[in-house]
């Protein structure tokens, strides 16, 4: 996971950006509910300057599908 | 601001067809309480309609079973402005003014809600075909019309009250427990008791086509939410909401667009 993508994570969720993994899910992550969520979505899309679909957006359960999409968009290079 | 020359008048003033409030009627001393309890519930019509209507009250509103729903669907249309197909009326619901209620085909209210088309005027309480209003909803207005588009879902215990018009559009969701009241006093009146003041309204609460209205939200006075928004369980809005963009909180505040 990309250090910048995690912090914003951290940020959003109010957790500690270590107890992140890859393949943590939604569902298993109390802070992580649907509003969290579209949070989460709009704060990603502002930092890294992407702009997911809404199905992207349903898909992205997991900080690894979410970060895929940004990378697929073009975010998070260099 | 939208009707901002309305802002210093009361209600009243605005609304050619309101009857006044509650306390008007209750304080008429004119008004015999046979009078009162007309002028509140039944006032468009002679005074035998008046009397099928009490006995419509008395037997038919509260008949339980299969046999109530289907003498409601029978004897409940002649009381009211429009009685379309197919209306299915829960019991022990409350209908005040109902010459000024219209309904569609197809419209179902369980049982305990009350409606109440006091301050509708001419253009009356509409509420569109295939709608649902859930259990004990009260929908009431004190000034302005009040309109319910088609396919709306109300859900239980959810109020309504207008002081200058409510429209709901079509294809709409409000789930429980929300409140839609308008009106509020002016801060110059704050020295008086509220059975003093004055209400006044910035204007309608309007809500657009297709949006969805979560569980306990209030929306206030003069509020208009756009189509296909989103508000989020719990939020009291208090200012318009732009379609499709999600809005969560108290004040609610955007946190997405919906694309």
């Amino acid at each position: 996971m990309d250090p910048r993508f995690r912090d914003v994570l951290a940020e959003i969720l109010e957790v500690d950006g270590k107890t992140l993994a890859d393949d943590t899910r939604r569902e298993d992550t109390e802070t992580w509910d649907s509003l969290t969520h579209l949070r989460l979505i709009t704060a990603v899309e502002s930092t890294f300057h992407v702009q997911l679909s809404m199905d992207e957006i349903a898909a992205a359960n997991t900080p690894r599908a979410l970060e895929q999409f940004v990378r697929a968009h073009g975010g998070l290079h260099a | 601001m939208r009707n901002a020359n309305l802002h210093t008048l009361p209600v009243s003033a605005r609304t050619p067809h309101s009857h006044g409030t509650v306390r008007d009627v209750f304080d008429d001393a004119r008004t015999s309480s046979f009078g009162r309890y007309r002028a509140l519930t039944f006032p468009d019509g002679g005074l035998i309609l008046f009397g099928l209507y009490e006995l419509v009250t008395m037997f038919v509103l509260p008949a339980p079973g299969a046999a109530g729903l289907l003498l409601r669907r029978k004897l409940l249309r002649p009381f009211f402005g429009a009685f379309g197909r197919n209306v299915v009326i829960g019991r022990n619901c409350v209908f005040r003014h109902p010459r000024r209620i219209f309904l569609e085909d197809g419209v179902a209210i369980d049982d305990n809600c009350m409606l109440d088309a006091r301050g509708c005027g001419e253009d009356g309480l509409r509420i569109g075909a295939g709608t649902i209003i859930g259990r004990g909803c009260m929908i009431k207005s004190k000034a302005g019309a009040i309109r319910i588009g088609r396919n709306v879902n109300l859900g239980g215990r959810s109020s309504f009250v207008s002081h200058s018009g409510i429209t709901i559009g079509s294809d709409v969701g409000i789930a429980g427990g929300c409140f839609l009241n308008g009106g509020t006093f002016a801060l110059n009146e704050f020295g008086k008791p509220p059975s003093q003041r004055q209400p006044y309204t910035r204007g309608p609460i309007e809500v657009g086509a297709g949006a969805w209205i979560a569980t306990a939200v209030t929306v206030l006075d003069g509020v208009r939410i756009g189509d296909n928004a989103v508000v989020s369980a719990g939020s009291v809005v208090t200012h318009d909401v732009h379609p499709r963009t999600v809005v969560q909180g108290n004040p609610a505040k955007k946190i997405f667009e919906i694309r």
